[in-house]
């Protein structure tokens, strides 16, 4: 398993001030203790794994995860019996080749739809030429386990039915139960969003039909989820932002423009503006 | 737009989407990504990417994800601090009393905890001044009735406690007495413009811990004091009626425990004479009281 190099391993909980404007003063034992306490904007990454950050940005990638950033391609399977791409009628996406190493230990997970019965839906292991060497099938929650690639396989294909986008995960080793790894970064303090206000990210490197940003007051939320979706007869997929906001009264969704999927290395600006309790939402490239 | 012979969506907003009322937001969480950067801000008026990443006073939040998660405007205030100034002044008066200067740097020299030993018992407003270059900007304030108990004889780093205190100040001056040859009355004559106290203090020395008085470590905590009080350094006296004096030890300290049989009760008596106001600044710093930037003291 490859890791980035260029990175510097950060710290999972770092707090920053960003206005100092409390003053706290207090009697100690015949001193006056004077306090400068700073209002906080205070980041927290998750404890779970560590989140890699550099001069620049930050990696919320799912790094584990084989999967994470693997181009899949719409209403296909991989035919486990032959490792050959077939089209699909059951909602489901063959992912493309996926480097592994030869007779070492993977764990798939997060698999839940059972589309058994109907396409022979599975994953297949492949020499450095491509050919297909063997496979398994895979359809729910009962093929998530333990599988060893064979001696001479170097690649490794999927099929995954788009509910299971989200949670699926192929990871090194035999890590049973793993959890989904979800890197992330919260603001929770020093901040208030009030009313009318103008969000924006530049980021890169999006992982497919995930949420890529919540806000949240404690009970109601707005969220963006990055998709890939087609959106005409024969044309080919394209990216897009969807937005939902929830409160206890409605839920609001709109769509941003489809645009050209970017490459993992393409940054991209994704703009939401809030006024008067509508949304706008616009993704461009940078 | 007509639909199956009805009039249907015939406002221009009809299709719009519901509005959708979330206030009060005060958590955001990013994830799924490579991420360069985070801003909110209150202005609304562009919807063209990028946005005014500076810094005023719409901006909400701002994380640039350059090797921290500083998400506020602690970069934009590093560039106008280089230095934190401390004063107080007591209520009702306009002479401040600078105390400290620190150097600001980097974001965590902005948190900090500093003593006041040299506070008298009164009310006092306290002050964190921002300097760059020497020029004051935005200042933090907060006041406080200082107050404690007995009596405390103080250095920069250091302070003794005292109970039962006797202190009997002397106003001195300086004067000659001359008597003329054919005169009924001397003549005085005041060569110098001395005016200083000079004191007598007796009492009892013990520390408390947890507000209890320590009687076990007494004659350490006296040992102590008195390296303390012969080691030639002004000091700050002062009394929880609100007296204070800079001073310097002029005698040999003396510890007296014939009129207590009890374990750790002494008196000690020594004597000091004022040196110098102990409001002002540049006579603390001079007496190695307190730290201020010199090329910033005006």
């Amino acid at each position: 398993m490859s890791v980035d190099s260029g990175y510097v391993v950060f710290s999972v909980d770092f707090i920053a001030p960003t206005n100092w404007s409390k003053l706290v003063l207090e009697n100690s034992d015949g001193m006056i203790k004077l306090s400068s306490n700073v209002t906080l904007i205070t980041g927290k990454s998750n404890t779970s794994s560590p989140t890699y950050i550099d001069d620049t940005k930050i990696d919320l990638t799912s790094r584990n995860n084989l999967l994470y950033g693997v181009s899949v391609y719409t209403d296909k399977f991989i035919d486990y019996k032959n490792g050959s791409e077939e089209d699909s009628i059951d909602d489901n996406y063959a992912t493309n080749y996926i480097s592994i190493y030869p007779s070492t230990t993977y764990t798939i997970s997060g698999l839940t739809f059972d589309s058994s019965g109907v396409e022979e839906t599975g994953f297949a292991w492949y020499n450095v030429n491509g050919d297909f060497i063997s496979g398994s099938m895979l359809s729910g929650s009962s093929s998530n386990g333990i599988y060893n690639s064979p001696p001479s396989a170097v690649y490794i294909k999927l099929t995954l039915n788009s509910r299971d986008l989200p949670t699926a995960q192929l990871i090194l080793g035999n890590i049973p139960n793993p959890l989904l790894e979800n890197n992330y970064v919260t603001f929770d303090e020093g901040f208030t969003i009030a009313s009318d206000f103008s969000l924006e990210i530049l980021g890169q490197k999006f992982a497919p039909y995930s949420p890529i940003a919540e806000l949240s007051n404690g009970n109601d939320k707005i969220e963006l989820l990055w998709m890939l979706g087609n959106f005409t007869v024969g044309g080919t997929q394209q990216a897009y932002v969807v937005l939902n906001a929830y409160n206890s009264y409605a839920c609001s969704r709109i769509c941003s423009t489809p645009m050209t999927i970017p490459f993992d290395t393409v940054q991209v600006y994704i703009l939401l503006n809030r006024v008067n309790n509508l949304f706008d939402l616009k993704v461009t490239f940078k | 737009m007509f639909f199956l012979g009805l009039m249907t969506v015939g406002y221009v907003h009809s299709a719009d989407i519901t509005p959708t009322d979330i206030n009060n937001i005060s958590v955001v969480t990013i994830k799924n990504q490579i991420c360069d950067e985070l801003l909110i801000t209150k202005d609304t008026s562009s919807f063209v990417s990028p946005l005014n990443s500076v810094w005023n006073s719409e901006t909400l939040l701002d994380a640039k994800f350059e090797n921290s998660l500083i998400a506020g405007n602690v970069s934009l205030m590093l560039s106008q601090i280089d230095n934190l100034r401390i004063r107080r002044r007591e209520v009702n008066s306009y002479t401040y009393t600078v105390l400290a200067d620190i150097p600001i740097t980097k974001a965590s020299d902005l948190l900090f905890s500093r003593y006041d030993r040299f506070a008298r018992a009164t009310t006092y407003q306290y002050d964190l001044v921002t300097m760059l270059n020497g020029v004051e900007g935005a200042i933090v304030s907060n006041t406080i009735e200082s107050s404690f108990d007995d009596f405390y004889i103080m250095e920069k780093d250091t302070g003794y406690h005292g109970i039962n205190i006797e202190i009997t100040p002397t106003r001195n001056q300086n004067s000659t007495v001359i008597t003329p040859l054919d005169g009924k009355y001397p003549v005085v004559i005041y060569n110098t413009s001395m005016n200083y106290d000079s004191l007598n203090i007796k009492g009892m020395f013990i520390q408390l811990v947890n507000g209890e008085f320590d009687k076990a470590g007494a004659w350490k905590y006296r040992d102590s004091m008195k390296d303390f009080l012969v080691n030639h350094k002004p000091k700050i006296i002062k009394y929880s009626d609100g007296r204070i004096w800079l001073v310097s030890i002029v005698d040999n300290p003396s510890d007296d425990s014939s009129n207590y049989n009890a374990e750790g009760y002494t008196i000690m008596t020594f004597s000091a004479i004022s040196v110098g106001d102990a409001s002002d600044s540049q006579t603390l710093f001079e007496a190695g009281l307190i730290d201020i930037n010199q090329d910033y003291y005006y």
